[in-house]
């Protein structure tokens, strides 16, 4: 069987988060994210356009209560490559724990 | 990507399942979410014996009142999660939905084909607790399929 593949870009650990939460829901507030990771604004955007770029994650900013807010999606490939990626780690730790016994 | 050890990866899925249950915490509507839907829903089907007048204009408000309350959950919890999402939680949803509608259309059957007075009262009544407890059931669903990773 070949290995399980991880993508790079979702496995640094606060994407990996980010996209674990988006994967819950249709849409999430970009303070909302930040507070539950308990990052700064900037180093969230940082990696909010790295998922961007990919073609992972949307933004959509919207006018509520004469605030911006900033909403955050997963797109369908990054869906996708969430759900392969998340795959592949339980694949790798469910292997690791078979191979330990 | 280049080959990460185990305990890399464990700590990975570690990470993954600890944000997968902040995500259920901070989705928990609050009680006044529940409840005001509950008897705007439960109103729907209780306003029925009135004027046509006043079903209009309270199937008007109600349409309204539920789009200001869907905004203020959605402010309150930051995410938006829809509820017919797959998993337990689109059965919740679902068998909901078909049980409103059964009790709707027995409902007019009593007062149109048996001339029950009163009926549509006693459908709001039970509608506005089912809505009310369907909340609370939906999110119970929720948590439940994030844990075992489904949905």
């Amino acid at each position: 069987m070949a290995p399980a593949a991880l993508d790079a870009v979702i496995h640094a650990p606060l994407r990996l988060q980010t996209c674990a939460m988006l994967a819950q829901a249709a849409t999430i507030n970009f303070a909302t994210v930040r507070e539950l990771l308990g990052v700064s604004e900037s180093v969230l955007s940082k990696h909010i356009k790295v998922l961007e770029e990919a073609g992972y994650v949307a933004v959509r900013k919207a006018a509520s209560d004469g605030r911006q807010r900033t909403w955050l999606s997963l797109t369908g490939a990054g869906r996708k490559a969430f759900a392969a990626h998340a795959a592949a780690l339980r694949a790798l730790v469910g292997d690791a724990g078979l191979a330990a016994q | 990507m280049s080959s990460t050890s185990d305990s890399e990866n464990r700590a990975a899925l570690d990470l993954l399942q600890a944000a997968t249950r902040k995500v259920a915490d901070q989705a928990k509507p609050p009680a006044w979410y529940h409840v005001t839907l509950g008897l705007l829903v439960g109103g729907l089907a209780a306003i029925q014996e009135a004027p046509i007048v006043w079903r209009f204009a309270y199937e008007a408000a109600a349409l309204a009142s539920m789009f200001l309350l869907v905004r203020a959950k959605k402010r309150h919890t930051g995410l938006w999660i829809p509820g017919y999402r797959a998993g337990r939680t689109r059965w919740v949803a679902a068998g909901v939905g078909s049980l409103f509608v059964a009790i709707f259309l027995l409902s007019a059957w009593a007062r149109f084909d048996l001339h029950l007075q009163g009926v549509f009262l006693v459908a709001g009544a039970l509608i506005a607790v089912l809505t009310t407890a369907a909340g609370y059931i939906w999110h119970w669903a929720y948590r439940l399929d994030l844990a075992e990773g489904r949905g």
